[in-house]
């Protein structure tokens, strides 16, 4: 952490080789994704910081939805995909983890809040329960428990049996995010968790992330540098499929190496 | 100038939305009106509930018009066909959304939306040279009945029933599938939890309108179902309102009870309608 944190903003490798004393959740090794024979991840080399937010910026269409969904193996649903290189959990490849237990250890939370069409309880129950959790008790538990790790649990605990859609969207987020908790990951990716919601949803749910980081090691992508810089520990910056910059955010953000990444937090900034 | 425009499209908006309406009420009040001078001859509780239909004199005995046979012929067939239609359905349904890829249902679809534009004489035709000699080679005397019609029904309904059912599925596919991956969720289980129960609204929805055309659907129905007033047995012949009236109305004399029983027996098909929309509604309400 500290070495991270006092890291300045540094070129590609020589990040790589500094933090190497820190402990990674995640690695990603000269990872290159294409669908139906365009490539659009071009041998991405990064690491993913233990319980630290590490976020993922760049341009739409650069890629970070395929990076994300890389990471859980989500992108092999997609017709079409070829994803070479290789990701490590821990220090065990991701392929040779059973997809289950995968998906279980690194959560994804989606775009577009997508609660099942059920009540609170039951979204949160869904997967314990097909993981075979069938006590009563313990069910209870973990809906309290993670409702409660989003700052939802108070807000809501009367309406535990109302339909998770009739939820405002910051709410249902929330939700999803808590949902995502009840299979005891390790990761937890996020896309873009923030971009269907109001100004008050998204503070709320950045307090949840920062609280969360003790306990989760946490990956974002997010289009709202602003967000990128309060939540950050590090900073990931793609352009075209390509990683142009990493480093702790503090420093990136103060002082980008690349003419690239310069000109990218310009243009946002105006 | 932009004002007076749209004044001018809502006028017209308004005129075809009266002229829509004033031909329902148009139809409702007329079949009414000729149904009526029926109950003069008959009560509405011997028209209904008896079994017995003799619309000329015969020697010694008089006209009778009892269509319970028919009520329950023209109900039987098609709860049978819908049961047919939408396990089929949703089973065909539940391929083309959840395991064909872009490129099968692209071929698919276009062939599904042929199979609803092919006219009913058309089915009727292959009705009666496929499943009624089928029937016939199984050992059931002249081979029309009341299942074959129920058979065939059901097959002109699957392409409407397949079309609507696997649109919803597709939709709720794509909201729910990734979120049940993403925790590891075994595909099969989040379409069987997650993605049927949250289709069975719109599914409820397409079996009301398909029901409703299987309740009318006449010339196929007529060609297989053997056109015998007897009460509908899966093998046996019996006769549906819709084949009634279309087998009668060219004979009975203008004015004449018949003539009048035959929209009195047009008007018990609406009200059935009726009573089975608003029945599957509250179902839907109730359940979803
Ligand atoms: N399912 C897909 N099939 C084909 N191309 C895709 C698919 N998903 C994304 N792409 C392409 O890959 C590129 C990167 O997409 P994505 O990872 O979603 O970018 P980002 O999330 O950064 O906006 C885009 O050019 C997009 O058109
Ligand atoms: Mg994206």
């Amino acid at each position: 952490m500290e070495t991270i944190m006092n890291t300045e903003s540094i070129g590609t490798e020589e990040y790589v080789a500094r933090s190497a004393g820190t402990e990674a959740a995640m690695r990603v090794r000269e990872l290159s994704v294409s669908y139906d024979n365009k490539e659009t991840l071009h041998k991405i080399t990064t690491e993913f910081p233990k319980h630290c937010i590490t976020s993922i910026i760049g341009p739409s269409g650069c890629g970070k939805t395929t990076m994300l969904l890389s990471l859980n193996d989500l992108i092999r649903e997609i017709q079409g995909v070829k994803v070479e290189g290789e990701i490590l959990l821990g220090d065990k490849r991701t392929d040779a983890i059973p997809q289950e237990e995968l998906r279980r250890r690194v959560g994804l939370v989606f775009q577009t809040p997508m609660p099942f069409p059920f009540s609170v309880y039951k979204n949160l129950t869904y997967a314990p329960r097909y993981y075979g959790n069938h006590n009563k008790k313990d069910l209870d538990r973990i809906v309290k428990e993670k409702l409660a790790l989003v700052g939802l649990y108070d807000e809501i605990k009367t309406d535990l049996n109302k339909s998770a859609l009739k939820f405002s969207g910051g709410q249902q987020q929330r939700i999803c995010i808590a949902r995502a908790l009840t299979v005891e990951p390790d990761i937890l990716l996020l896309d873009e968790p923030c971009s269907a919601l109001d100004v008050r949803s998204i503070s709320v749910i950045e307090e949840t992330l920062l609280r969360l980081k003790s306990q989760y090691t946490i990956i974002i992508v997010t289009h709202n540098i602003a967000q990128a810089r309060r939540l950050s520990d590090k900073v990931i910056f793609l352009k075209d499929g390509r990683l142009i910059e990493e480093g702790d955010a503090a420093g990136l953000f103060r002082e980008p190496k690349e003419a690239e990444t310069r000109e990218f937090l310009r243009g946002i900034y105006g | 100038m932009r004002r007076i425009t749209n004044i001018i499209f809502k006028i017209i908006l308004c005129i075809l939305t009266g002229v829509t309406l004033a031909a329902l009420a148009f139809v409702i009040i007329f079949i009414v009106k000729e149904a009526l001078p029926t109950f003069n001859d008959v009560s509405v509780h011997e028209f209904l509930f008896t079994n017995e239909w003799m619309p000329v004199e015969g020697i010694g005995s008089g006209a009778r018009f009892g269509i319970f046979n028919f009520i329950a012929a023209t109900v039987y067939v098609s709860f049978l066909a819908m049961l047919i239609a939408i396990v089929i359905g949703i089973g065909a349904a539940l391929y083309l959304s959840c395991v064909a890829t872009d490129r099968i249902r692209g071929i698919m679809y276009p062939f599904v939306d042929l199979l609803a534009g092919i006219p009913s004489v058309v089915y009727g035709f292959i009705g009666l040279t496929v499943i009624v000699r089928l029937f016939l080679k199984v050992g059931v005397h002249t081979g029309v009945c009341v299942l074959a019609a129920a058979i065939l029904l059901a097959i002109m309904l699957l392409p409407y029933l397949i079309s609507s059912c696997s649109e919803t599925l597709l939709k709720n596919k794509e909201a729910y599938l990734r979120a049940g991956n993403a925790l590891g969720v075994d595909a099969w289980y989040t379409i069987s939890t997650v993605i049927l129960p949250a289709s069975w609204k719109n599914i409820l929805t397409a079996m009301i309108l398909a029901i409703g055309r299987a309740m009318g659907e006449t010339m196929a129905v007529m060609m297989v179902i053997g056109n015998a007033n007897l009460f509908p047995t899966l093998l046996g012949k019996s006769e549906s309102i819709a084949a009634v009236i279309a087998l009668e109305m060219g004979t009975a004399v203008n004015g004449s009870t018949h003539f009048h029983a035959l929209y009195a027996a047009g008007l018990v098909l609406i009200v059935l309608l009726f009573i089975i929309n608003v029945g599957i509604n509250m179902i839907r309400n109730k359940l979803l």
